[in-house]
């Protein structure tokens, strides 16, 4: 459950290139800006939880390959074989595994979400 | 190429003679905000009387690959209109030989659509009361629409939708788990469809039109189809569509409960709630989907639009709900 795209670097290049190149109308500038107010302060929550939301991933992917009995700790693998289905008695410990992830996710992306 | 204003007032005027034998001149022309799949327009107009008119087209829209086009979308919308569903009369279809690509002319209805103003302002209290009861005339009037002349539209099923779906994330190359298991769960469980019906779509608040009395009008048609009916319950009760208002699961303002009982008394059909349940879980995931092509449309510079990076942003949302909606199935049916 990587961050997702857009990137903090493609976010921070994409305010850029809107600041360089702002909107004629006040209306929809002003809706623009609203925007980037909310870009800016989701790049300053990542910065501040990004690494140890990476790092409850990593022990996460461990703990899913280790249950599903995956030859490796790759998301790739762990997407593979999530898609295959036929999970079965696995499917609720891997929720219970997964779900507080999503949340610190939220914490990053959109705190108020949840509420 | 988006149609423009010089167009529109060149070519309707003289096909509206046509079509209807009255005199008909513009007065009024204005693009209103683009959706994602239609070119729509806002038309006043002197044509044995004043009129106000709604004009989609295809020219100029995206297209997300589940669109019939704006030819089927306009016999979908009439034929639901004859089963008593409230909707737009359609005035005209283009078949696209008229100059202004496929599209179709409608009456303008009365109402407001914006799901801040319709779930805060005191003013909607009574159409909020009555919502799920008339949300749940206009379905069932939409379930019952004889098929006879709307055959050529596509049958989507939940396998058929869920491989589209599967494979635009696929081309996406992230690696995700949380869709990839949700995936895998709605394979495995993907209801058949033992009697098409015809299915909106896209039944979500934001697209009713209410007045203080109550649902108008059912908008935009681009993602009819035929289909199993309980799609449109599960896809209302998404969360995206509730704004913030999660305790309150039928657009943010009632409960499942209020919106089955509604629908089996205006249907008399009995509701499976676990496909219902099935459908809001298939929906979160299209909702992920849909996040991941806005930003992708960005990224891959088809759309340099910022408001279209930061939704790639909400995709976090989707992945909570749809563990939230596993949770909940499992519990609901011990599902595996």
């Amino acid at each position: 459950m990587p961050i997702n795209r857009p990137t903090a670097d493609e976010l921070e290049t994409a305010i850029e290139q809107y600041r360089a190149n702002p909107d004629n109308d006040p209306k929809v500038d002003g809706y623009y800006r609203k925007i980037i107010e909310h870009l800016d302060a989701l790049l300053e929550r990542e910065e501040e939880l990004g690494k140890a939301f990476a790092k409850g991933e990593q022990a996460r992917l461990v703990s899913t390959a280790e249950l599903l009995s995956l030859p490796e700790a790759s998301l790739q693998r762990l997407c593979e074989r999530f898609a295959e289905g036929n999970l079965g008695k696995s499917l609720p410990i891997i929720i219970e595994i997964w779900l507080p992830l999503a949340k610190e996710k939220l914490k990053i992306d959109n705190p108020r979400y949840r509420e | 190429m988006a149609v423009t204003t010089e167009q529109i007032q060149k070519y309707l005027p003289s096909l509206l003679e046509a079509r209807l034998g009255v005199s008909c001149g513009l007065t009024g022309c204005r693009r209103l905000t683009a959706g994602a799949s239609a070119d729509t327009w806002w038309l006043e107009a002197e044509c044995a009387g004043p009129q106000q008119w709604i004009l989609r087209l295809d020219a100029g829209a995206e297209d997300l690959g589940m669109a019939p086009g704006k030819h089927w979308e306009a016999r979908a919308q009439q034929a639901a209109s004859r089963a008593g569903c409230p909707v737009a009369s359609v005035i005209t279809i283009l078949d696209g030989s008229e100059g202004l690509g496929e599209g179709y002319l409608m009456e303008a209805l009365s109402g407001e659509s914006l799901p801040p103003a319709l779930l805060r302002e005191s003013r909607y209290a009574l159409a909020r009361e009555r919502f799920c009861a008339d949300a749940a005339v206009a379905l069932a009037a939409i379930h019952r629409t004889p098929l006879d002349d709307l055959q050529q539209l596509p049958m989507l099923d939940a396998t058929a939708q869920l491989s589209q779906l599967y494979a635009m994330h696929k081309d996406y190359g992230e690696s995700l788990p949380v869709f990839s298991l949700a995936y895998g769960w709605l394979k495995d469980h993907a209801p058949q469809t033992a009697t098409p019906a015809l299915v909106h779509g896209d039944f979500r608040l934001g697209n009713f039109l209410l007045t203080e009395q109550g649902l108008n009008g059912v908008l935009d048609w681009e993602l009819t189809h035929l289909g199993d009916p309980m799609e449109d319950l599960g896809w209302l009760c998404v969360n995206a569509w509730r704004f913030g208002r999660r305790d309150k699961p039928v657009g943010g303002m009632a409960s499942r409960e209020a919106l089955y009982a509604a629908y089996e008394r205006a249907s008399g059909q009995q509701v499976d709630e676990t496909r219902v349940r099935y459908w809001e879980l298939l929906g979160t995931f299209k909702w992920g989907v849909i996040c991941q092509y806005q930003a992708y449309s960005f990224l891959r510079g088809h759309v340099p639009s910022l408001e279209r990076a930061a939704i790639g942003r909400r995709v976090a949302e989707t992945e909570y709900d749809m563990l939230v909606c596993l949770q909940e199935l499992m519990e609901l049916n011990h599902a595996d």
